[in-house]
């Protein structure tokens, strides 16, 4: 069930959040349990028991890891290749040629391998300890941040469930639930939904479009999966908001970044963090010489690239980004100007996404070769005109919804213009859903 | 901020988009303008006509696939070809053709097998047409229609609403009451009028079959406004009869048993079961694509020629029983 969609509001969501508020506190866990596990069974059954049998088995694990004195890396190892197997055969089989055809998908695989495995790390590191199961269940199903993130870290998620007035209705969370939920419904609907169509001519028709719909096609996409993505985080952490949980940022305007490094760390902020932590660290991190520090981001990119999807064109994506990095530490860029540094980085971000978005190389370099190729631009401001202008402004000008929640967290008293903002926006997404069926979250493929 | 607000700004959102919406009813837009000069155009044939005359009501496999003269001549009274677009759906063209019908008048209802099957979800074309012509027809229709069409409606339909600044009659084009004749009949429909889009839109079509047969419901809503427009006309003395609308033939109207039943029984069955009259076989009236001019629904002239006949020779056999 997608988030948007009128069903998950309607028949999910709302009756979801009244049962949670008037049942005992000592069921709300079990009770989410339950509506998250219905919630991931409606995609499929069959994928269901895969979540169960991965998460009863990363459960178990970890208790193993916990308590074993001898040999505690190889079994964090073991672990991990576990985790990773399953990923390894649903994503990229068809890609390393063990299979002639893709399977299908697990919805959510990459996430919740990641947390596991991020998990596992924190019991080795004796960060975690391994609490109850149905903790553990909860912290791997809670459907707001199941399907695509933000990744949570154990320790970020269930004390909150210790928390004297959880599972209360408290006036605070609900209120920003519901406006992070209205402008992600909102960037989802009404933005990402409406730049696809521009992109995906553009990219469906390399062989015919011109040098200016090729630009057209470009910036929506680089501003599709931005909203498309930052829409998503909004609203999975209004949804948790409704449950009494505060989930970990996932976006703080990376188009704004003044280079690849802050782009990156404003950029799937979670997914970047588990990166770093799980992979740059311990490959090295800073601490080695400058070429195995260049080694190590290049590796660290490429897993990052090659965990969006199976194929080159992901692989070498994260790569390229790995070089801007390495050039990005070598070069102090705050001696230039904002604007222009803002501007060079959001360039280089958007060039790169050809390679992202292309089916194969072959049509990733046809299309640079189209957008380098300058024709005259014809004027002519129509609908796809004017929404790439109104995203620009929404994405270079307007506060990101972090700074819209710090801005009414440190409201004293939210004003009926509040409410009358976020009313109007959730019926504006409310009443797009009604003309158009409901899209799938790019991420969802990831 | 507090929910009880948030519910009440949502209301009274949702009460701006209903006034926004009825702000720009009766202002004309460029997509009904065609659909409008048509009716009107019949609409003056039809005042010309003392006594009993023939209407025919349907969509636009009538206007492309009646020949009005050849039927005049069989009926011995005049006709009126009052067929315009399908895509206002059965309601409006229900509604738009009680303007022309008077006292003793032979509704003529090839209806287009989706009309059978309507409920309450319908195209932009309604929804445009309704607000730009005939908004006050929206009180007449079902609170169900009437939802739908207010949360479907299109911000750019609106836009367009308040700031189209045509009106007038089309004059060029394909569609449109300069491309109708005196009996409300689409001319230059040979194929010499026929360009390699309209053979490539035909071929898309015959790889798209309809499938109306899964659709049909005896409890559609389109049963209930076909109710009370015959009701309507009996109250007139007006005769309505039901014949089969042109269909380009596809072999699963024939072979896939949902369909085949459907044109061969539902419509028909559904239609004596409440005591009116049906005249013809569907399957009669589905010719080759090389009978069609632009769409699965469009006669050419020769098609036109070849689908009044096979109508007349369905009446006069019926008629004579």
């Amino acid at each position: 069930m997608l988030f948007n969609t009128y069903q998950f509001i309607f028949i999910f969501l709302i009756p979801t959040v009244i049962i949670y508020l008037s049942i005992p506190r000592e069921f709300k866990i079990k009770f989410l349990i339950l509506v998250s596990t219905i919630f991931y069974s409606l995609w499929s059954v069959e994928h269901l028991l895969i979540l169960l049998s991965s998460i009863i088995i990363n459960y178990f694990l970890a208790r193993k890891l916990e308590n074993s004195i001898l040999n505690q890396r190889f079994l964090l190892f073991a672990i991990i290749s576990l985790n990773l197997l399953p990923l390894i055969y649903y994503k990229y089989s068809l890609f390393l040629t063990f299979s002639e055809s893709s399977p299908i998908l697990p919805l959510a695989i990459s996430f919740f391998t990641f947390q596991q495995i991020a998990f596992q790390f924190d019991i080795y590191k004796k960060k975690q300890q391994v609490k109850s199961f149905e903790e553990y269940l909860f912290f791997i199903l809670f459907f707001p941040q199941l399907v695509a993130g933000p990744i949570v870290h154990y320790k970020e998620l269930i004390p909150q469930t210790k928390e004297k007035n959880w599972g209360e209705y408290q006036k605070d969370y609900f209120n920003m639930g519901i406006i992070l939920f209205s402008i992600g419904l909102f960037k989802k609907v009404v933005l990402a939904d409406n730049l696809a169509p521009i992109a995906n001519y553009a990219f469906a028709n390399i062989e015919t479009i011109s040098n200016y719909d090729a630009w057209l096609g470009i910036f929506a996409y680089t501003f599709q999966i931005y909203f498309d993505f930052s829409g998503y985080s909004d609203m999975a952490i209004g949804l948790a908001l409704f449950f009494g949980i505060k989930l970990p940022i996932n976006f703080n305007s990376p188009y704004k970044a003044r280079n690849i490094i802050e782009f990156w760390r404003n950029w799937h902020i979670t997914l970047s963090n588990f990166l770093r932590d799980h992979i740059y660290i311990p490959l090295g991190g800073n601490r080695v010489t400058l070429p195995k520090q260049a080694i190590n981001i290049l590796i660290t990119m490429a897993i990052g690239g090659i965990w969006h999807g199976s194929g080159w064109t992901f692989i070498i994506w994260g790569i390229l980004h790995g070089l801007i990095l390495i050039i990005s530490h070598r070069f102090n860029w705050f001696k230039i100007p904002s604007p222009i540094a803002i501007f060079l980085t959001f360039f280089s971000v958007l060039l790169l996404w050809v390679i992202f978005r292309a089916d194969n190389l072959s049509d990733a370099l046809s299309y640079y070769t189209i957008l380098f190729n300058f024709q005259a631009i014809p004027i002519n401001i129509e609908f796809n005109e004017i929404l790439l202008l109104s995203c620009s402004i929404i994405i270079f000008f307007l506060p990101n919804s972090l700074s819209i929640s710090q801005y009414l967290k440190a409201k004293p008293k939210l004003h009926w213009y509040h409410s009358l903002f976020v009313a109007i926006l959730f019926f504006i997404a409310l009443k797009t859903l009604a003309l158009a069926p409901a899209q799938t979250f790019v991420y969802f493929n990831f | 901020m507090s929910i009880k607000n948030f519910i009440l700004f949502l209301f009274l959102t949702a009460i701006l988009w209903v006034v926004t919406i009825f702000g720009q009813s009766n202002n004309p837009t460029l997509m009904s303008q065609w659909i409008f000069d048509a009716y009107n155009k019949k609409e003056q044939t039809a005042k010309k006509i003392k006594g009993k005359k023939v209407i025919v009501v349907a969509g636009s496999n009538a206007l492309f696939g009646i020949d009005s003269k050849i039927l005049s001549s069989y009926f011995k009274l005049p006709v009126v070809n009052d067929g315009v677009n399908a895509g206002i759906y059965l309601p409006l063209i229900l509604e738009i053709s009680k303007r022309i019908i008077n006292k003793g008048d032979i509704v003529l209802a090839p209806l287009e097998p989706n009309m059978y099957s309507y409920n309450h979800k319908v195209g932009v074309q309604v929804i445009d047409y309704l607000f730009a012509r005939k908004p006050l027809f929206f009180w007449d229709l079902s609170f169900k229609e009437q939802f739908y069409i207010l949360w479907h409606i299109e911000f750019e339909r609106i836009w367009k609403g308040y700031n189209y600044r045509g009106g007038s009659p089309l004059t060029a084009g394909f569609y449109g009451a300069f491309n109708i004749d005196q009996n409300g009949d689409q001319i230059n429909t040979s194929l010499k009028f026929k360009n390699q889009g309209m053979f490539k839109d035909l071929e898309r079509h015959h790889k798209n079959p309809e499938h109306y047969g899964a659709e049909f419901s005896t409890e559609a809503l389109g049963w209930d406004y076909l109710e009370k427009f015959v009701s309507w006309c009996n109250k007139r003395d007006v005769k309505v009869i039901f014949v089969p609308a042109t269909l380009m033939k596809h072999p699963s109207y024939f072979n896939d048993p949902i369909e085949k039943e459907f044109y061969d029984k539902k419509i028909i069955d559904e239609v004596k079961k409440r005591g009116w009259t049906f005249i013809g076989k569907p399957h009669n009236y589905m010719y080759d694509s090389s009978f069609y001019f632009n769409t699965n629904f469009h006669l050419t002239q020769k098609g036109k020629i070849m689908r009044t006949r096979q109508l007349i020779k369905d009446l006069k056999s019926s008629l004579k029983k």
